[in-house]
């Protein structure tokens, strides 16, 4: 990393960054993330590999996830952002979570989506999201675009994880479609 | 969520595409404040071109940009120049030893070579009769039955590959593995110097 980085200022060409022989996921991946993500935070790095014991396909979708969460490139693909759940959370947190990603999965649409178990930070992470669930005590809100959708009473955080799924295969580009509520022009990707 | 944007240090652009992909606009700038793009290896043996086709398809439908095949082999410079044609992103030679196998993936069009400077052979050992000699022949292989010295990479290639490389410099040799330069030296001159040793 060091040399890297005082090449960088000797030398005007692009320059690629990998942690080699990192290891197999997740360890290699994060010690990827730890070397890249360090040099691209110092503005260097104009080409990135993850080196992973694994699927190569890993490696690419790493690099993608990096550079997307960083705000270095557009988002091509699904973002499912989700409370780490606590003791705090009213529904099963990983379990909608991860019938939401396997719902979205190899979906190429440029969509956050937030899954929330509580009312702490559930109701602005899913308002902020194209798409979120914040669940809540006896209630639970389905947001799309920041705006209500649907809440239901009753159940503990009504907004299941079917419906969120629904409405993905409803909508899968999310353009939006006229009459129905929350609807929003075509936000290729929405900086958030 | 806060997406912070980081100010990118200012370089020069690499086009990593060779002359047909350049023509065709699927080539990919690197650096000058293009996106910064993502890589990815294929793991199949390069000679085996439907199956590392296969594999650079949905390397480049995960998000990768460009993808790096091994071309250690003469069976893989050959299947590169049926690979190189048919995919969807710019294909870079990984060069490892063997000058031989940079000039071949050359003559196989491909996009890009990437070469680690620190382990290419020094001409002695790529001498006829050098016990350390594996390379396979290729076009400049009867430089070592006279028993000549090999000139140096970059003038090689600039004699053998005018057109498609115009030396050793950022359009062709784009990404070279830092480890075989000395401090504070210059990429390019880096690239030169371990050609020259």
């Amino acid at each position: 990393m060091r040399r890297t980085g005082s090449l960088s200022e000797v030398t005007d060409h692009p320059l690629h960054l990998g942690v080699t022989e990192a290891g197999p996921p997740p360890a290699g991946t994060i010690k990827g993330t730890a070397g890249i993500g360090t040099l691209l935070s110092e503005g260097i790095g104009d080409t990135i590999r993850y080196s992973l014991t694994a699927d190569p396909v890993e490696e690419a979708k790493a690099g993608r996830v990096l550079l997307e969460a960083l705000g270095l490139r557009e988002r091509t693909n699904v973002d499912l952002i989700a409370c780490p759940a606590c003791g705090r959370a009213e529904i099963d947190v990983y379990k909608v979570a991860q019938e939401v990603q396997a719902a979205l999965e190899g979906k190429e649409i440029p969509l956050q989506v937030a899954v929330m178990g509580c009312v702490v930070n559930g109701p602005g992470e899913a308002r902020s999201a194209d798409l979120g669930i914040a669940a809540g005590k006896h209630r639970g809100h389905l947001f799309i675009q920041g705006q209500i959708l649907g809440g239901d009473r009753g159940r503990g955080g009504g907004a299941s994880g079917a419906q969120l799924r629904n409405r993905g295969r409803d909508r899968p580009a999310w353009t939006g479609r006229a009459g129905r509520p929350g609807d929003q022009p075509s936000e290729p990707s929405r900086p958030s | 969520m806060a997406e912070p944007r980081f100010a990118r240090r200012q370089t020069r652009q690499v086009i990593v595409g060779n002359a047909d992909r350049r023509a065709k606009g699927n080539a990919v700038p690197v650096g000058g404040g293009a996106p910064i793009a993502v890589q990815s290896m294929t793991i199949t043996k390069t000679a085996d071109v439907d199956g590392t086709l296969a594999q650079i398809y949905a390397l480049s439908a995960a998000g990768a940009d460009i993808v790096r095949c091994t071309c250690n082999e003469r069976e893989a410079a050959e299947g590169l120049a049926h690979i190189v044609p048919r995919s969807p992103v710019p294909i870079v030679a990984d060069i490892h030893f063997h000058i031989e196998m940079a000039l071949a993936a050359l003559e196989a069009n491909v996009d890009c070579l990437r070469l680690n400077p620190g382990n290419l052979r020094k001409p002695e050992e790529n001498q006829v009769g050098s016990t350390r000699m594996q390379g396979p022949r290729h076009p400049g292989a009867h430089r070592r039955e006279r028993r000549l010295p090999r000139p140096p990479l970059v003038q090689e290639i600039r004699r053998g590959h005018p057109r498609s490389l115009g030396g050793v410099g950022p359009n062709r040799v784009g990404f070279v593995r830092r480890r075989g330069l000395r401090r504070r030296e210059d990429l390019g001159q880096g690239v030169q110097r371990a050609a020259h040793d």
